[in-house]
């Protein structure tokens, strides 16, 4: 009677162990699936800020082509030189800057740069 | 003669043994489910995961030929399959469907487009994403 008690108590730790260690498994399997998703989630809000700075470049551009060709007026915040027409657009952590080079009336896309804004995290005293 | 009282007590004895095993079977079982229960769970969350970033993917993708000068058509569907890859309508598990407005103007057109991504199966829309593009027209300095 006593081996019978013995047998189903080994199995039953043995169970035991194997359940917990799928559990842990599972409970892993649970968080690196929630991070994925998550992680993909900040990416579609990163793109979606990107293009909105991007899209905002392009309303600008056919601003100022309109202005170079004397069909418009000077888009706002550009900021206007003898050769040059610069602006530079910011939405959320993203900021766009653009330049135009002039030539004879017409103009080229000397620069197009997108980039994402650094805050530098100075709430530590390091010194 | 039949011992009635010896009987009773070997049917306790076997109860006795049968009951925590079956107890512990059940318990086995039940902690079974759970756990294939969190595991289902977790293939969900990555399958949601995977259709987000794939979606992503190729709104993105078609974002760039539109910046490029590609303007597709009003309405036009663009079928993939698991793999991103082209394909036909029928092979498809994911489409994209973009909406395209123009702007003309006399020295251009700014065209705006709504590229939305969907999963073929259940149309259920996954990302989308808004782009525009402005193209000067032809011969203006």
């Amino acid at each position: 009677m006593s081996r019978n008690r013995f047998r189903i108590g080994s199995i039953a730790v043995l169970f035991a162990v194997v359940v917990l260690c799928v559990a842990i498994f599972g409970v892993l399997t649970v968080s690196s699936a929630v991070s994925d998703r998550r992680a993909a989630e900040r990416y579609g809000e990163h793109v979606e800020v990107l293009y909105a700075c991007e899209n905002a470049g392009q309303d600008w551009l056919s601003e100022a082509d309109a202005y170079l060709k004397g069909a418009g007026d000077l888009p706002e915040n550009t900021e206007e030189t003898e050769t040059t027409l610069k602006t530079e657009i910011t939405r959320g952590n993203m900021q766009l800057e653009i330049c135009l080079n002039k030539i004879n009336g017409s103009y080229e896309i000397a620069k197009w740069r997108c980039t994402a804004r650094w805050q530098p995290d100075d709430s530590l005293n390091l010194g | 003669m039949i011992d009635y009282e010896e009987k009773r007590s070997e049917t306790r004895h076997r109860m006795g043994f049968m009951t925590p095993l079956l107890v512990f079977v059940l318990a086995f079982v039940a902690c079974c489910g759970v756990i294939a229960c969190v595991f289902l769970r977790a293939a969900v969350i990555s399958d949601e995961a995977a259709r987000e970033s794939a979606g992503i993917a190729l709104c993105r993708s078609a974002a760039e030929e539109f910046r490029a000068g590609e303007i597709p058509e009003n309405g036009e569907k663009a079928y993939f399959t698991k793999d991103m890859a082209s394909c036909a309508e029928a092979d498809a598990y994911y489409y994209i469907e973009t909406e395209v407005t123009a702007a003309e103007t006399e020295t251009g057109a700014l065209y705006a487009g709504k590229i939305t991504a969907y999963t073929a199966g259940q149309d259920k829309e996954i990302y989308a994403l808004n782009v525009r593009c402005y193209q000067p027209k032809e011969g203006t300095p």
